[in-house]
């Protein structure tokens, strides 16, 4: 879905994201560098960066244990990296225990574009996938995506995060989907 | 219904949008909210500001580069492996800051040394020679300056490493 984030006068009113964390995760550091600074320039309030997934952990650990005003709100995460890769950190979000953790929103930032890739990452509980190069446009529009289109949550025996289909299309063949209600236990907040 | 049964359901988790409401708007809000279109153009004329830098970092990475490439050739077995794990890591950075400054040529070659990392044998000569290939042009992409893939010279440089790959793999 096309967000509009043309530099027309809009009748919508900004975000404030003076109290909003992101957490930068990426070992190149010219690059988390460029988007840290990018999304200060958004007036991101706090921007903490982390070169592996190891460090992008304790990060985590240190300010989402408890639920509060300090927690980060959203990662931005890099495939590649040595020490701990994005998928191996993606992996370890959405298997903890925390509601402050599991439920993070995860956008993985990355050069692979290729249908396999996207369904890996969509499999471990990406929310969204942005593809290199970094621009500002689409730091933006993720980040508003995030925020305007917070998908529900899916738990099943094989998978945990954001629920994987964006649009109910019928099936040809045998469906082995679970759409019934009957088959399904759904908790509000 | 049983208990496996009842284990065997999907659960579906429907969230507060707190997200939204630390913005700045009411957790029931419909209204659509923006990203103020100013500070984007500021973000983005930030990324264009930091291609200043361009020259230097790739200048850096490729020194690295061309050192684990030199201790890669002389290291014990046992250290293989993480080294060539470390030069496709330049790589990748190298291609992650060309493709952002839309540098063509340097994002080809650093693409290409990316993908053939994974198939280095430092036993074979050949392979050497190819990789000994990659990081010869990318110094001549940098040092002269050639940022599209299209140029005569450009083509030139495309295909020495071609013929290197084509020759010896």
């Amino acid at each position: 879905m096309d967000i509009d984030i043309s530099i027309e006068d809009h009748e919508e009113p900004s975000y404030d994201f003076s109290t909003f964390r992101v957490l930068v995760v990426d070992d190149f550091s010219f690059i988390s560098d460029l988007i840290s600074s990018t999304l200060n320039e958004m007036g991101i309030g706090r921007v903490i960066k982390a070169g592996n997934g190891l460090t992008a952990k304790k990060h985590l650990l240190n300010y989402n244990m408890v639920q509060n005003t300090n927690n980060i709100d959203v990662v931005i995460l890099d495939w590649l990296m040595p020490e701990m890769s994005g998928a191996a950190f993606l992996k370890w979000v959405r298997g903890h225990a925390s509601d402050t953790i599991k439920f993070m929103p995860v956008i993985v930032c990355t050069a692979y574009t290729s249908p396999d890739f996207v369904e890996q990452a969509r499999d471990l509980g990406a929310t969204e996938v942005m593809v290199k190069p970094v621009s500002a446009e689409k730091l933006a529009k993720r980040i508003q995506h995030v925020i305007e289109h917070p998908r529900p949550f899916i738990k099943s025996p094989d998978f945990f995060g954001p629920d994987r289909r964006r649009k109910i299309i019928a099936f040809k063949g045998q469906d082995r989907r679970k759409n019934k209600i009957e088959d399904m236990k759904t908790y509000h907040e | 219904m049983n208990n496996s049964e009842e284990n065997n359901k999907i659960e579906v988790y429907h969230r507060l949008n707190k997200l939204k409401q630390k913005t700045g708007f009411g957790l029931n809000d419909d209204k659509v909210g923006r990203i103020d279109p100013k500070s984007i153009t500021r973000a983005q004329n930030h990324i264009d500001g930091q291609e200043q830098e361009y020259g230097l970092i790739v200048k850096e990475i490729l020194e690295d580069l061309a050192a684990t490439w030199k201790e890669l050739q002389t290291c014990e077995e046992a250290y293989r492996d993480d080294l060539i794990d470390q030069i496709y890591n330049y790589s990748n950075n190298l291609k992650d800051l060309s493709s952002t400054y839309n540098h063509d040529l340097m994002q080809h070659f650093s693409l290409s040394l990316r993908n053939f990392c994974e198939k280095i044998d430092i036993h074979k000569d050949a392979h050497k020679v190819i990789v000994q290939a990659h990081l010869d042009v990318m110094w001549i992409t940098l040092n002269e300056n050639l940022k599209g893939e299209s140029s005569p010279k450009a083509e030139e440089l495309k295909k020495i490493v071609g013929q290197a790959i084509q020759k010896f793999f």
